[in-house]
């Protein structure tokens, strides 16, 4: 299965990239640059709903794993992003190059936000954090996140033509 | 419905039931550390190896007087190696005379930072190369060789998360080191994070970290020592007492009037902390 294999390759590198590069500062917070969500957004607006879904999962599961983020949460709202997205979409309208920056921006403050509500909820929002505090940390990195989801739009669907994997599922895509 | 659409459901189908019933929540949680700490590492592996490589075209001089300086003071403390190992002997036979417990019973674990801040960038910690299989386990004292570095907080396979003490969320219980005619003195030490300059800057310094919740009469009645020292108290969490922290550079009576309140400036240089070391099975005190 070639596109589980991209997928996960994928997954594997935003992981990477998203722990080891360092956070955006703004004020008391720092934000990281979102490359999970980033791939989990290449397959919102491309790929069938079943892989769509499933890269909302696994996105969250790993952002929640490599933070002190309440496990679920990440997956929570992402997989509902990818249920809006999904029922919004129109696979034959044509996706130009950077199409995915505003939808990126987007997806990082909505993530922002909800990260914030989960952590109210649970109890556990870092000391001194404030919503208007982190709306702003969150816009800041939603331009950086916006760059990365392009990005990652233009290698994914690069790869996946490349490797034969799109022509593959757009023949599979019908249910 | 073709067959790889089958086995994307049926994947889809099988992680939502094992999140949604909890079943294998622990290795979900752990999977992501798991699945990440070999790019890591191999990551910081070649860094090294191009700064091994690349900076004796630079710095060839500095990196010749640094060996230097590291030989003398190799063999200072192997002279003093030599001198502890009889007063460390003779410190066990008056600890057993008298019935006092083991002096410290830590095992110090080397280890390596591979990264910053995690997934988010909230919270500041930082992921380490050792993990369970190393006996690491939540809650050890992670030291720097001049002053205690952070927590363990979450502990996988062969990485860990690390809590730093400059976290907000941070507490940890110090005293002050006083003269012995001061009585002693405690306080709750916790973070106060980072700020940047401005709105749109890349840079952060780390604040001062504070010390809470001390005796309000101190300072007035018991006039404190410049740059008293911070240290660790061994109450609570595992951590051993007598760990640096820091220095109390100032104290003041907070706003309620009941406690003493103090800045302390952190003993580590957090931008480089050196060699870092987790201190496994710790108890007692350094």
């Amino acid at each position: 299965m070639l596109d589980f294999a991209i997928m996960a390759a994928a997954l594997l590198l935003a992981s990477l990239l998203q722990s080891v590069l360092p956070g955006i500062p703004f004020g008391d917070l720092s934000v990281k640059i979102q490359f999970l969500p980033a791939v989990a957004l290449y397959y919102f607006r491309r790929r069938p709903w079943q892989m769509s879904l499933s890269a909302a999962l696994w996105a969250g599961i790993l952002i929640d794993g490599l933070s002190l983020l309440p496990f679920g949460i990440s997956s929570f709202v992402l997989f509902a992003c990818a249920l809006v997205y999904l029922a919004a979409r129109d696979l034959k309208a044509p996706l130009p190059r950077w199409s995915a920056l505003a939808p990126g921006a987007i997806l990082t403050v909505v993530l922002g936000f909800f990260w914030s509500a989960g952590l109210l909820f649970a109890g556990r929002l870092p000391q001194g954090f404030t919503f208007l505090g982190a709306a702003a940390a969150f816009l800041k990195a939603s331009v950086p996140s916006a760059v990365a989801a392009a990005l990652a739009d233009m290698a994914l669907s690069g790869t996946e033509r490349m490797t034969g994997a799109l022509e593959e599922q757009e023949e599979s895509a019908v249910i | 419905m073709n067959k790889t659409s089958k086995i994307w459901i049926f994947l889809l189908v099988l992680t939502g039931i094992l999140m949604a019933t909890g079943w294998a929540k622990g290795f979900f949680s752990s999977f992501a550390p798991n699945f990440v700490y070999p790019m890591e590492n191999g990551l910081r592996f070649l860094v090294r190896g191009a700064e091994r490589r690349i900076s004796p075209f630079f710095n060839a001089q500095k990196i010749l007087a640094r060996n230097r300086d590291l030989e003398d003071e190799v063999a200072r403390l192997r002279l003093d190696a030599v001198i502890l190992r009889s007063i460390s002997a003779e410190n066990r036979e008056l600890r057993e005379s008298c019935n006092l417990p083991e002096r410290v019973n830590a095992r110090p674990v080397r280890v390596e930072p591979l990264s910053y801040g995690g997934s988010l960038g909230w919270w500041q910690t930082v992921t380490i190369n050792k993990g369970e299989a190393s006996g690491i386990k939540p809650g050890d004292a992670v030291v720097a060789l001049d002053g205690l570095y952070g927590i363990v907080r979450k502990v996988y396979g062969k990485s860990s998360l690390v809590e730093l003490i400059t976290d907000p969320n941070m507490r940890i219980s110090c005293e002050l080191e006083l003269p012995r005619d001061y009585p002693s003195v405690r306080g709750i030490l916790h973070g106060d994070g980072w700020k940047t300059e401005g709105g749109f800057s890349f840079l952060a310094v780390s604040e001062p970290l504070r010390l809470d919740y001390m005796k309000r009469e101190l300072g007035r009645d018991f006039p404190l020592p410049p740059r008293t020292g911070v240290v660790t108290s061994g109450l609570g969490e595992k951590i051993p007492a007598g760990i640096r922290v820091g220095w109390l550079v100032d104290s003041f009576v907070d706003s309620d009037g009941l406690y003493r309140r103090g800045r302390v400036l952190s003993a580590v240089d957090f931008a480089k902390p050196g060699p870092l070391f987790v201190l496994a099975d710790a108890g007692g005190r350094l």
